[in-house]
């Protein structure tokens, strides 16, 4: 059951404290790219760009005045300009409640508006209820990269996922 | 011939921006052309300052005729290295087997446990040449690319270059 007063918006300055606090708790931190403690100084530099820089879209996800989770696609240049790279986070205690999917589904229509024609992601093999969450959503998985991560004390594979939006050729092409 | 491989420098420059501006370059490392050559000294400027950035060239007869760079992945991720190459495709022949060799060198002197390349998948050429080094096949990005306007499958290959426990 989704969480009531859920909101989904775009991020914002004043959300990093609360994502800071996110990222470094163990459960979180065990699923996420950077190696934890992140200290608030690398966190603000890695978030800080989703906001400044408009290669990126970060939205996040809001419950009675505190951010739980956030979602940021980070669009692609050049041949890969139509392409896309998704990471996603939730707050522990807001797990397997549909936060992480409306999140995706939000950021799934932004990518829709501005011709995006696909999403990537990659997970660790292991994490079986991201996995389930993308392939409900309708992400296909496209491979595994061997020992693709490192986590958990041992080298995990890592599986690449797509999600296609339109396959239809680009207009101003 | 005599085939030469070394770190990039400033002065390859306007050779590396030709090779990126020819329509169909042998590589991965592939733009949207025209591509100033503005672009291509902001690109050198930025790996300058990124200590996960390892570029390399191939000269032949003193003249750059292909470039390569390997970029090592942060947090967890760190044990891998990425490739991207282009070649002018007159000198594939001679230049693409010495510049991968070469990119490779770089992957086992920093340490990395994986080398990861991403090849179009009509790239045959440098399909047959990735899996010659003991690259195997690990993913297929769907219509991942847009190239000659139409989408194209990406496919990652993978080469363990150090044994884990």
């Amino acid at each position: 059951m989704i969480p009531k007063g859920l909101i989904i918006r775009p991020m914002r300055k004043n959300d990093l404290p609360d994502l800071h606090e996110i990222v470094n708790m163990p459960e979180v931190a065990d699923v996420l790219g950077p190696i934890p403690p992140l200290t608030y100084e690398k966190f603000e530099k890695w978030h800080g760009s989703y906001i400044e820089e408009p290669k990126h879209i970060a939205l996040v996800a809001e419950i009675e005045k505190k951010v739980v989770g956030l979602v940021a696609l980070s669009l692609e240049e050049e041949i890969y300009r139509y392409d896309s790279w998704l990471s996603i986070y939730v707050h522990k205690d807001f797990w397997h409640k549909g936060v992480g999917t409306q999140l995706m589904q939000a950021v799934i229509n932004d990518a829709r508006d501005i011709g995006l024609k696909r999403i990537s992601l990659g997970v660790y093999a292991g994490n079986e209820a991201a996995i389930r969450m993308y392939k409900k959503i309708g992400f296909k998985s496209e491979g595994y990269s061997k020992y693709g991560i490192y986590t958990l004390g041992r080298y995990m594979d890592t599986i690449l996922m797509g999600l296609l939006l339109d396959e239809d050729l680009p207009k101003e092409e | 011939m005599k085939v030469k491989t070394r770190c990039m420098m400033k002065k390859d420059l306007e050779d590396i921006n030709k090779i990126q501006n020819l329509r169909y370059p042998f590589g991965n490392d592939l733009y949207i052309i025209p591509r100033p050559y503005e672009r291509t000294v902001k690109d050198y400027e930025k790996q300058a300052m990124d200590e996960h950035a390892f570029p390399l060239v191939v000269e032949l007869k003193g003249k750059v005729v292909g470039y390569s760079t390997v970029y090592v992945w942060r947090g967890r991720s760190r044990h891998m290295g990425f490739i991207s190459l282009s070649i002018d495709p007159k000198h594939v022949k001679l230049a693409a087997k010495p510049l991968l060799q070469a990119t490779i060198e770089v992957g086992k002197r920093l340490n990395l446990v994986k080398l990861f390349i991403e090849i179009l998948d009509e790239s045959d050429e440098l399909q047959r040449l990735a899996e010659d080094f003991g690259f195997k096949s690990e993913t297929r990005r769907r219509k991942a690319a847009f190239f000659k306007r139409r989408f194209v499958d990406c496919i990652g290959m993978g080469l363990m270059i150090k044994e884990v426990p």
